[in-house]
């Protein structure tokens, strides 16, 4: 068989399988907090309640452009739309890995082996699991990595076109890629040619880093112009979309927890033991020697800086991103060493992450393991469902759903929402007062403040709303219910 | 190194002995002679130690024979064999008339070759006379300038019409076009704002498709450095000169006297047996200037001159197609009269001939500027040839699309292209045209990595001018090749198909369109109109925003990219620039397209030698041509 046929094989079965563990984790309750929200998001957009200012000017972009787009043309898909896109772009990287094990030079039988090692890590399991986001930042990783290791040779523009895209894709697939570029930044200096940094290292970077600067930029400048500020889409970055968990579970309080950090100093060692191994093996090639330094300085440097603005994610996934480094030192092996150990290598990794998994107590993680082991799993946020579930088979349902899409994606439809877009929503803005039969409104007490229908009706959390009554009661938020009255809407 | 021929051993010391020439003279000659492999005759008349007059009158004393002034005795015409030029040209040696079953010869070069050519061509009974070698040349010019003259205008016209450009439009694309237009204006009167946005649509989707094309075809061109060119470099060193065949390089000029001290250099400079070089500079009959240049230099003595009679359309290729008819290499290569090839190029390009498939006709080397860090445009220019020529080329090689050749430094099969009617005299952009239509008729074209050196342009006007003629031939050649589509899929792919609508087809096409989608979005920028809204739905307002951001910054980053593999990094901070570069661009693409329609045949000159560095090498060319 030749090898292209080899790689579709392999693309076909990898999305088999991870679909099938897909529909196994569906059926046992488990959505990730993420998947949740990029259903709710892509069932708006859907129904017409984000308007096209929103989408285009939505963090991160990628995921949400392939989430709508799939919910658009797969409506059936349903809870399943994020997970499928997850489990299929995850299974184009591992095709992708083992093209490159085999244009290294890899027996068939041997990259077979390697790939579904890395593929079926626990560590990538939950990554896939998690949502297209943090997969997409696998491919970003991918593509820099591959390009990392071939840019010191200098001898393919290609190596300079990979690492920029994988930059660029990087940043638009997760928060967490932002702060993962920037941590790249200093270390690129380890794989550009020497000669190149001597004699024009300001070209070097502007040529590497353009496209992540341009593509900044430009979306910094469509948010200016379809959103309300050229830095709106920061401020629409929800907890859930970067992968940080509830709010309990707060990066900035985990900052000083020696146990987080112990598993991802060790986890990203203990799952690349072949970048280790290629490390030490490589004291005489410098461009492979210093290219997975980078790799590993980056990626640590990477956590230390989420870590300090409380942006990191669960410890699983941070180490999950050693998995792709691990693929790319498989993939750029050196070819001269008669006796391959990589496929040993990387199943050491595949027990690393065995263990990292089980050792990760954040609470997404815990659920991903409750599903996979067909435990008990527990709600992300049980007051979200819980407005939700009163918020079921209601209509005109005024409701700020841009801020909560989740809420909105466990309600199981985005029809009878009155949200920002809508015409309701805009008189009610106007007028201070509406006919919609529920509202509701988010306490400005919460982490995060008023909702918008709250800055409408700033008592209606606490006081209520004349001639409604209270249909759901929780910490952050509350739901009323219209009684005879034509219109109403003014607080008590 | 060969030794000189039996005629120049006896010639020498024969001029030697008369006291034409001292000793000293004839060693240091008969040295110049074997290094550069050209006969001594031309080498003592290029340092002129010995006059013309004086030389051949020697040579008619020698073999007591006539000499002969070919002006006042013409040849007769009908002695002539068309078939036979390139041995006349080759043997220097004519026949002059028939005197009762006695054929009288005339020969610039007596000697055994002389003479074993005129017995293979007239049998025994000649009678041989004396003749410079200008006047030779000249005599075989006028016998058959005028069919040659004809046959370089109008070979390719009648024998293959459909693909000349001399029909602009044809029939069937006028009968297109105003159907187009018919449809548009009766969209727009129907329902303006939808037609306008079926025409957004095709726009935006022309832009996407351009955009994503030439990204895969970096991405194909960076893959694409192979082991090819470590291959063809071993290879060049295994070259024996023996065994290498006579090569045939056309120099197309134009009143470009003050460049040709730099042409003489580079010539001189390639590593290629003379002897086996066939050099033709090729000037246009009312061009004294260059011609007188040419005589000042001597270099009529170790390259053959060919005066192309004045007929229109004047323009280069009409010049290389009567040259050719002049030609006896087994290739052929053309260099603009500022270039400077790397001088083991010949030999690159004949190994990468011998090692590749019998179908490949044709080999294009890479071309850049050697005053690349003179000003902005030139740097800019730099960047454009690199990208073109470093990455977008070898990617059409890979991905199996049709190359349209550079200006100069194609190097061909001579077979091959007379068998294709070489060069549309009607096609401005006759290189780009050729290659096109090499891969219809069967033949593919191969790059290789030597690179010949030009000059680039220093002036912005100057460049619009050379640029509007690139685009106006790109135009013409899109038209001429577009004429039976089916016959352009079937014979180059579909594949090659739609890289050549993008390639050739987007590059006019993204010109002239550019200004418009600028116009509209500053428009809009400046007034925040929402005029516009009507025509930009939601979809479409993304995707052009999508072209308009992603787009642009592509070709940024490609510009970015295209001076990496020559290590020239300085020139990378002027992509950032590239949109000033595009604005010229479309100035260039507006007045192509108003050409086509005034003066599709119109040859726009670039001027050479505006350049500070281009005087520069010329002086110092010149200081190499007397310390030669």
């Amino acid at each position: 068989m030749q090898q292209r046929y080899q790689t579709y094989f392999v693309v076909a079965f990898a999305t088999l399988a991870y679909c099938a563990i897909a529909l196994m984790l569906a059926a046992r309750g488990y959505t990730s907090a993420s998947n949740m929200e990029l259903r709710g998001h892509a069932m708006m957009a859907n129904s017409g309640l984000t308007t096209f200012d929103t989408v285009v000017s939505t963090f991160p972009p990628i995921p949400h452009v392939l989430s709508i787009a799939v919910d658009r043309l797969f409506p059936i898909a349903g809870w399943l739309g994020p997970t499928t896109i997850a489990a299929i772009i995850a299974a184009f990287l591992v095709g992708a890995w083992f093209a490159a094990f085999r244009r290294n030079g890899m027996k068939v039988w041997t990259a077979l082996l390697v790939a579904a090692l890395l593929a079926l890590n626990p560590l990538m399991l939950r990554t896939v699991y998690e949502g297209a986001g943090f997969v997409l930042l696998h491919v970003g990783l991918w593509l820099t990595a591959i390009g990392v290791f071939g840019l010191r040779r200098g001898k393919h523009v290609n190596d300079i076109i990979l690492v920029s895209l994988g930059l660029c894709f990087m940043v638009f697939s997760h928060p967490f890629g932002i702060v993962s570029v920037f941590s790249f930044l200093p270390f690129l200096a380890l794989v550009i040619p020497p000669s190149r940094l001597r004699d024009a290292p300001s070209s070097m970077f502007v040529v590497m880093l353009f496209p992540l600067i341009f593509a900044v930029l430009s979306f910094i400048y469509v948010n200016w112009v379809f959103a309300e500020g050229p830095l709106t889409f920061v401020e629409r970055i929800s907890r859930a979309t970067a992968s940080l968990g509830p709010v309990s579970e707060s990066s900035i309080a985990r900052a000083d927890d020696f146990r987080t950090w112990a598993i991802v100093l060790i986890g990203v060692l203990a799952v690349c033991p072949i970048g280790v191994s290629m490390f030490l093996r490589t004291r005489r090639l410098a461009p492979l020697h210093f290219s997975i330094a980078c790799l590993f300085v980056s990626l640590l440097a990477s956590a230390i800086l989420a870590g300090l603005y409380g942006l990191l994610p669960s410890s699983s996934l941070v180490v999950s991103l050693s998995i792709t480094i691990a693929a790319a030192c498989v993939a750029r092996w050196p070819a001269e060493h008669v006796h391959r150990p990589e496929p040993i290598l990387i199943g050491a990794g595949f027990i690393g992450g065995l263990v990292v998994s089980m050792a990760d107590p954040t609470i997404e993680t815990a659920r991903w393991r409750s599903a996979m082991l067909n435990q008990e799993i527990s709600i992300p946020n049980s007051e979200e469902a819980q407005l939700a579930k009163a918020l079921r088979g209601k209509d005109s349902i005024l409701f700020d759903a841009d801020i909560a899409p989740a809420v909105v994606a466990q309600i199981g439809t985005a029809n009878g929402i009155l949200a920002r877009s809508t015409e309701e929503f805009r008189m009610a803005e106007l007028r201070g007062r509406t006919s919609a039969n529920v509202i509701v409104v988010r306490s400005r007490g919460s982490i995060f403040g008023s909702d918008k229908v709250g800055r409408i009706f700033p008592e209606g959390f606490e006081q209520g709303f004349a001639g409604y009554e209270t249909i759901f009661e929780g910490e952050n938020w509350r739901a009323y219910s219209r009684g005879d009255q034509p219109e109403g809407g003014q607080t008590r | 190194m060969q030794a000189l021929t039996a005629s120049d051993v006896w010639t020498g010391d024969f001029l030697a002995e008369t006291g034409l020439i001292s000793l000293e003279q004839l060693n240091e000659a008969s040295d110049l002679a074997v290094e550069w492999g050209a006969d001594l005759a031309d080498v003592l008349m290029a340092r002129k130690w010995v006059g013309e007059n004086d030389f051949y009158e020697a040579l008619a004393l020698r073999f007591n024979v006539d000499l002969l002034d070919l002006d006042q005795s013409p040849p007769d015409p009908s002695l002539f064999k068309e078939e036979d030029v390139p041995g006349y040209m080759q043997a220097l040696t004519i026949p002059i008339r028939d005197e009762d079953g006695t054929i009288v010869v005339a020969t610039a070069r007596p000697g055994p070759e002389a003479m074993v050519f005129a017995r293979a061509k007239w049998g025994k009974s000649i009678r041989l006379a004396i003749v410079s070698k200008a006047g030779l040349q000249k005599a075989v010019q006028d016998v058959f300038s005028e069919q040659f003259s004809h046959s370089a205008v109008y070979d390719l016209a009648e024998q293959d019409p459909v693909m000349s450009a001399q029909t602009v439009f044809t029939a069937t694309q006028v009968l297109i076009g105003w159907g187009l237009v018919t449809a548009l204006a009766i969209g727009l009167a129907f329902d303006f704002v939808t037609t306008l946005i079926v025409v957004n649509v095709l726009m935006t989707g022309f832009y996407l498709g351009n955009f994503l094309f030439k990204s895969v075809l970096i991405w194909a061109g960076g893959s694409h450095q192979n082991r090819r060119e470590q291959k063809i470099e071993s290879a060049v060193r295994l070259l024996r000169d023996q065994d290498l065949p006579v090569y045939t390089v056309l120099v197309p000029m134009f009143r470009e006297p003050d460049v040709l001290p730099i042409l003489a250099g580079a010539l001189r400079r390639l590593d290629y047996p003379t002897s086996k070089l066939d050099i033709k500079i090729v000037l246009e009959e009312g061009d004294d200037e260059t011609y007188q240049a040419a005589l000042n230099l001597g270099l009529e003595g170790i390259f053959e001159i060919i005066r192309v009679p004045a007929s229109q359309p004047q323009t280069k290729p009409k010049a290389c197609n009567y040259a050719l008819k002049f030609a006896r290499g087994e290739y052929l290569v053309i260099y603009d009269a500022e270039d400077k090839p790397e001088p083991d190029q010949l030999k690159k390009v004949l190994v990468a001939f011998n090692r590749a498939p019998s179908n490949v006709a044709c080999v294009q080397c890479r071309l850049n500027y050697f005053n690349r860090d003179e000003n902005w445009l030139t740097r800019m220019f730099t960047l454009d040839y690199s990208l073109w020529f470093d990455l977008m080329l070898p990617g059409l090689e890979k991905l199996g699309v049709p190359i349209p050749l550079g200006g100069t430094s194609n190097h061909f099969r001579m077979d091959v292209l007379r068998e294709l009617y070489a060069w549309d005299p009607f096609n401005v952009t006759e290189d780009a045209d050729l290659g096109i239509r090499l891969i219809q008729k069967g033949y593919k074209v191969r790059l290789v990595a030597s690179t010949t050196f030009e000059e680039a342009n220093v002036s912005q006007t100057n460049w619009i001018r050379q640029r509007s003629r690139w685009i106006k031939g790109y135009m013409q050649t899109f038209l001429v090749h577009t004429r039976r589509p089916i016959h352009l899929l079937k014979t180059i792919g579909p594949l090659g198909a739609l890289g050549f609508v993008f390639f050739i087809g987007g590059t006019m096409l993204s010109g002239l369109l550019n200004p418009i989608f600028w116009g509209i979005f500053i428009f809009w920028l400046l007034t925040m109109t929402d005029m516009f809204d009507a025509v930009f739905p939601p979809v479409l307002l993304y995707l052009s925003l999508f072209n308009l951001l992603a787009g642009n910054g592509m070709f940024m980053f490609i510009t970015m990219l295209a001076p990496f593999r020559r290590n020239w990094l300085e020139l990378v901070p002027y992509s950032l620039t590239i949109f000033w570069y595009w604005v010229l661009m479309s100035i260039a693409a507006w007045k192509g397209a108003w050409q086509l329609i005034t003066k599709p045949f119109y040859w726009e000159k670039t001027t050479h030698g505006l350049s500070a560095q281009t005087a520069e090498e010329v002086s110092k060319a010149q200081q190499d041509q007397l310390s030669a």
